[in-house]
């Protein structure tokens, strides 16, 4: 079948020096991705530094409001304390990191400051635990008398110290960066002067980018291992000298009472102390008081002689031990996320590398055809960097919503049902987007609607960023997803009509893999960005990124900028209607649309976006191994979904693929009830993507290959089997929320797996001829 | 006159306006017919606390600018010989101390209270600020048959001594007391949350002085709220010789013996050097905790602890501020009598050794003072 496109496109004759330009681009993008694990690798050592501190002001914060509280219980006046000036010094004294301290009254006004020449906090301005405030990060904690709240304290320090840490990480992960680059690029160096003197058609392009993928990945398995070596001795060294503050506190506490007089054995209570110490700090294994050898005071369990003491008088010692079991966990936790971020990297560093394979197969194809065959490709790379940009914030736009509604009720609704309305509303204004892309497609070509949706999209991210009320930020949200729809559905359109339906398969996996791998990356970012500089500032990034989408596009697909033949009528209802109306009532579409795609994307997300956080939420697994789970799905589709999909392109029996996708699905919905926890949701979440990247591409294909697609169009066609795709979507989690008030998490489950199955039965027994 | 001298002369008085806002309120001046101020001093008999209140407040307006810094001597209980130094030593410009404004019944002498006052009221007209300390000095000089404005200090409840009527409203313009409303309340609540008695003593005089001495109102209110039981005993200090009051004390501490569980020491004529350690000394052999309405001092002689004013010179401070106040024109009644004094957590570890009461770290470290 001719292309619509075939007549109409001149493709660029390759530059001379391409290969030049290519090792230059290879070297780009090995120090591109680099850095792109270098700033993430930052970002994380940042929030640990952070951590670190706010648990060293949460123990000094304890010990604090503890002798406030006893204080003012005995009478004492929060406005009027006789000892204040004192106990601040004792505690800046002993704690080394505490620049400031101040204290305010119950209705904000200072009452107490350790540094009367130091900044003074905005108190209305401390929203959180722990809040920056240049050039300072204030830590807060309340000050009570019993039950109620008498005063609030502020704890602070200095950004710089946080800061002369980061730069010095900066500095030392140059090094392996370096050396690791240095190494790869000398071993690299003889097979560059081959590639350079080979012609063009003896250039094996597959072995060439498997090597630069294999040598990113080394620099940095490299980095990530030198990185994770560092990060550990750090968290050793932190979980120790917060141990030891703990001590310390009470070290000086005995001192206090010796030198009034007080002997060891009249510290009634002691070990109550320690009690507070041991349960507020997972580190700290026991504290033990002793004299003379025999222990007077202790708490915690003893299981070795200690990791730290100091000297009391009178012949005492108190001895602290490290909870090693904790700091193991944590250490596995560390390695996990620095492992974690290696893999985000990874994403970025195949998208990357397919860039550059698409660039190198284009230059180095033999007619004009195969130029721009390949470069049909080059959607994928746009539709990533898309994504990235495009889900930056995904990870918050409830938790922005609810800081927007300030706990107030809007539109009747309240609680998480408010929260979510912003997301809900995205999708359904990309459902709305769906019914107008495809016929858009069809008119004007691709390219109008793509790039409009990223110009809405933009317009989007940059008033997010200035939503001042809950109204303002959904309607946003919905322009985004609007943008989003637009865009998807264009993209779509154009794999369709560019491809021919050669590899169509295969495209349509690698389209699906650069969303996802966008998805995951610019959500993950997001996320790490928004907790140190704000949710706004992640709006305005993700405002850039679509812009670079936009930019690539017109660097590198306006050959594509062409209206496909045959359906440039205005837009019509009547004839969108009849088109509608002929199209759904093939039985072939409809059996695909209604018993594989629909059924496919409600248990997709249902168990993708629902289920899986809830359940692991009920399991208390820490938000960062859960998004981990969740990641199993979107690494599966980018890994394995191509191969898959080239499957379908080879097979002349596509339905068959359906089927089999319906079996997958069902056999990891249906492991939830016999396996349990994370692994059994970990195999479910594997089978479903495994599924999806069979399902897609074979759905894509079948659609495609029938009479009625081009008698609508293809934007039409793909538009309507978006619109089932997100119908699909939105009522997973409704279906499976149903279920889960009313069964339990592994039933319900396994109730949506009967369901995905008896839809696959349906759409068997309907195609019963050709499967 | 020109626009620019009337620009000059509006700008002038403009700042004149706003720094005589700002102008501190405080700050000595002289009376109008730049003659100085003339202060007297009334109390109800030669209790310790009234002459270092006293001093404090001297002191707090030397700070203040009012009196040149000097050296205040010690003339132990002879109050008289006292305000007759000052009197004749203090300099300053802007106040005198009357060498015949020192008014006083004599040692809480009943017989002498009536002509005290009377002495008083004919020279009231004689004094611009009159110093009263206690309860009987305020209940003699808060009426309506004086003007001079009166400045009460050192009263154990003045409402319910009836010398104000609220801790808001003193009732007269003339007059000012100041008040800490909820002192002996948080004292007996604190006690009661440390030793959980049941029953707690308390020896007292049966007269409204003596009931607000010992706060009888608010300990009678926390023994419903707290649900203990009070066990008095009446001990008469007024219009008595001091060894007869000791003596009624001695009588009463001797008497809780086995019938108390704690005992809230308050202040009480009787509670010489003397009478206080013979009973203290009763309590702890009994091993019963006692808290010490007065303060560290009874700590240090025996008591077990005490939560009270911190010192006397931040009560010192406020009187002169009153003071100062009240000299510069301000009408006593407009200025706020609430005075809550940073308290002070004082514990002595030998008496709970002896009666076995094994204070927490958390007390100890709360503590102001150990002492053995």
């Amino acid at each position: 079948m001719k292309s619509s496109y075939q007549k109409k496109i001149a493709f660029p004759k390759p530059e001379k020096n391409y290969k030049v330009t290519f090792v230059l681009m290879t070297l780009v993008v090995m120090i591109l991705s680099e850095a792109f694990l270098l700033g993430l690798g930052i970002i994380s050592f940042k929030n640990n530094q952070l951590a670190f501190y706010t648990s060293h002001m949460r123990v000094f914060s304890e010990d604090f409001s503890e002798n406030i509280s006893m204080a003012l219980r005995f009478g004492k006046s929060l406005e009027k304390f006789l000892g204040m000036e004192k106990m601040m010094s004792d505690v800046v004294d002993v704690s080394g990191r505490i620049d400031n301290l101040e204290i305010f009254s119950k209705k904000g006004s200072l009452l107490y400051t350790h540094e009367p020449n130091a900044v003074m906090t905005n108190i209305n301005g401390l929203t959180q635990e722990l809040t920056e405030q240049t050039p300072y990060y204030r830590f807060k904690f309340h000050l009570k008398e019993g039950e109620s709240t008498t005063g609030t304290c502020v704890f602070s320090f200095k950004k710089e110290r946080v800061n002369s840490a980061v730069r010095d990480a900066v500095k030392a992960g140059f090094k392996p960066i370096g050396y690791s680059m240095v190494a790869v690029l000398v071993l690299l160096l003889p097979g560059l002067r081959f590639f350079l003197g080979k012609g063009d058609d003896h250039i094996p392009k597959r072995r060439i980018m498997a090597i630069v993928f294999i040598s990113i990945v080394l620099c940095q398995a490299y980095y990530t291992y030198d990185s994770v070596r560092g990060q550990v001795i750090t968290y050793r060294n932190m979980a120790f000298e917060v141990v030891d503050d703990a001590t310390k506190i009470h070290r000086d506490d005995i001192l206090y009472l010796s030198e009034k007089g007080i002997a060891f054995n009249e510290l009634n209570g002691m070990d109550l102390r320690l009690k507070k110490s041991v349960d507020a700090l997972p580190e700290l294994a026991f504290i033990n008081i002793v004299q003379n050898g025999k222990s007077l005071y202790r708490w915690g369990n003893v299981t070795h002689a200690y990791d730290l003491k100091h000297a009391l008088p009178e012949g005492g010692e108190i001895r602290a031990g490290l909870n090693q079991s904790y700091i193991r966990s944590k250490i596995k936790e560390l390695i996990l996320d620095s492992v974690t971020v290696m893999g985000l990297s990874l994403l970025f560093v195949t998208e990357l590398v397919i860039f550059l394979l698409i660039y190198i197969n284009i230059h180095s194809a033999n007619d004009e055809n195969e130029r721009r065959q390949f470069s049909v490709g080059y959607i994928r790379t746009a539709i990533a960097i898309y994504f990235f940009g495009a889900m930056m914030g995904i990870s918050f736009i409830p938790v922005f919503m609810d800081q927007l509604t300030a706990g107030q009720n809007y539109w009747g609704l309240r609680g998480n049902l408010l929260t979510s309305i912003p997301v809900s509303m995205e999708i359904l204004a990309a459902l709305v987007a769906s019914f107008f892309a495809g016929g858009w497609t069809d008119r004007s070509g691709w390219h109008k609607p793509f790039l409009s949706g990223i110009f809405l999209s933009i317009m989007a991210a940059l008033l997010s960023s200035m939503a001042r009320n809950p109204s303002e930020f959904v309607l946003y949200r919905g322009l985004a997803g609007f943008g989003y729809g637009l865009s998807w559905i264009s993209a779509q359109g154009f794999l369709f009509n560019a491809s021919r339906g050669k590899n169509l398969g295969r495209g349509s996996a690698s389209l699906i893999a650069g969303i996802y791998s966008g998805y995951i990356c610019g959500g993950a970012v997001g996320g790490l960005v928004a907790d140190r500089l704000g949710y706004a500032a992640v709006f305005r990034f993700s405002g850039m990124v679509l812009f670079l989408s936009a930019v690539f596009v017109l660097i590198f697909m306006v050959p594509f900028f062409q209206k496909p033949e045959g359906h440039h009528s205005k837009l019509n209802l009547g004839e969108s209607l009849s088109k509608a109306r002929i199209y759904l009532s093939n039985k072939s579409i409809l059996s695909i649309l209604l018993f594989s795609l629909l059924p496919f994307s409600l248990a997709q997300m249902g168990i993708l976006l629902f289920a899986t956080p809830v359940i692991l939420n009920s399991l208390h697994v820490s938000k960062a191994t859960t998004g981990r789970v969740m990641m199993i799905y979107g690494m599966t589709v980018i890994y394995l979904g191509p191969f898959l999909g080239s499957l379908t392109d080879k097979s002349k029996n596509k339905k068959i693929f359906l089927v089999l996708a319906g079996i997958s699905g069902t056999i990891g919905l249906f492991l939830v009830k016999y396996l349990s926890g994370m692994f059994a949701l970990s195999l479910a979440l594997f089978f479903m993507s495994v599924a999806g990247s069979i399902a897609n591409p074979a759905i894509s294909l079948l659609i495609h290959a029938q009479d009625v697609t081009r008698e609508v169009g293809m934007g039409f066609a793909v538009g309507t089997q978006r619109v089932f795709d997100k119908l699909g979507q939105m009522l997973g989690p409704l279906v499976l929320g149903v279920l889960f008030s009313f069964y339990s998490f592994q039933t319900s489950i396994q109730m949506l797996g009967g369901f995905y199955f008896f839809a696959t039965a349906c759409y068997v027994l309907i195609n019963r001829r050709n499967t | 006159m020109g626009w620019p001298k009337r620009i000059i002369l509006f700008v002038s008085v403009c700042v004149l306006m706003v720094a005589s806002v700002f102008a501190d309120d405080v700050a000595p001046v002289l009376k109008p017919d730049n003659s100085r101020y003339r202060l007297a001093f009334y109390e109800g008999g030669q209790y310790p606390d009234y002459l270092t209140i006293l001093k404090q407040t001297l002191i707090g307006l030397m700070d203040l600018g009012w009196i040149e810094s000097t050296e205040l001597p010690d003339f132990g209980k002879d109050h008289k010989k006292f305000w007759l130094w000052a009197s004749q030593t203090l300099t300053s410009p802007y106040i005198e101390f009357a060498k015949d404004g020192y008014f006083s019944p004599r040692d809480f002498d009943k017989t002498l209270r009536l002509s005290t006052q009377q002495d008083f009221l004919s020279k009231a007209g004689e004094f611009d600020l009159v110093i009263a300390m206690g309860t009987w000095a305020g209940q003699d000089l808060a009426n309506s048959m004086h003007h001079t404005p009166v400045m009460i200090g050192s009263t154990s409840d003045p409402i319910g001594a009836g010398i104000i009527k609220s801790t808001e409203d003193s009732g007269f313009d003339h007059v000012h007391a100041t008040v800490d409303p909820d002192r002996y309340l948080r004292q007996i609540k604190i006690f009661h949350e440390i030793i959980g008695f049941k029953k707690l003593g308390v020896i007292y005089e049966n007269s409204t002085e003596g009931r607000t001495y010992a706060a009888m109102d608010d300990l009678e209110q926390q023994s419903i709220d707290l649900n203990f039981e009070l066990v008095l005993c009446e001990a008469p200090f007024s219009g008595v010789d001091i060894t007869v009051a000791e003596q009624n004390v001695i009588r009463c501490s001797e008497n809780f013996a086995d019938k108390v569980d704690a005992v809230y020491i308050t202040v009480h004529r009787g509670n010489t050097l003397m009478g206080f350690k013979y009973s203290i000394h009763s309590f702890n052999d009994h091993k019963i905790p006692t808290f010490s309405q007065l303060g560290a001092d009874e700590v240090k002689n025996g008591a077990l602890m005490s939560i009270s004013q911190a010192g006397y010179k931040f009560v010192g401070q406020f009187h002169a501020r009153v003071a100062a106040r009240i000299l510069r024109g301000e009408t006593p009644r407009n200025i706020g009598q609430i005075y809550t004094s940073p308290a002070r957590i004082v514990l002595n570890m030998t008496t709970a050794e002896k009666i076995g009461f094994k204070p927490t770290v958390d007390i100890l470290l709360v503590a102001d003072e150990i002492v053995r």
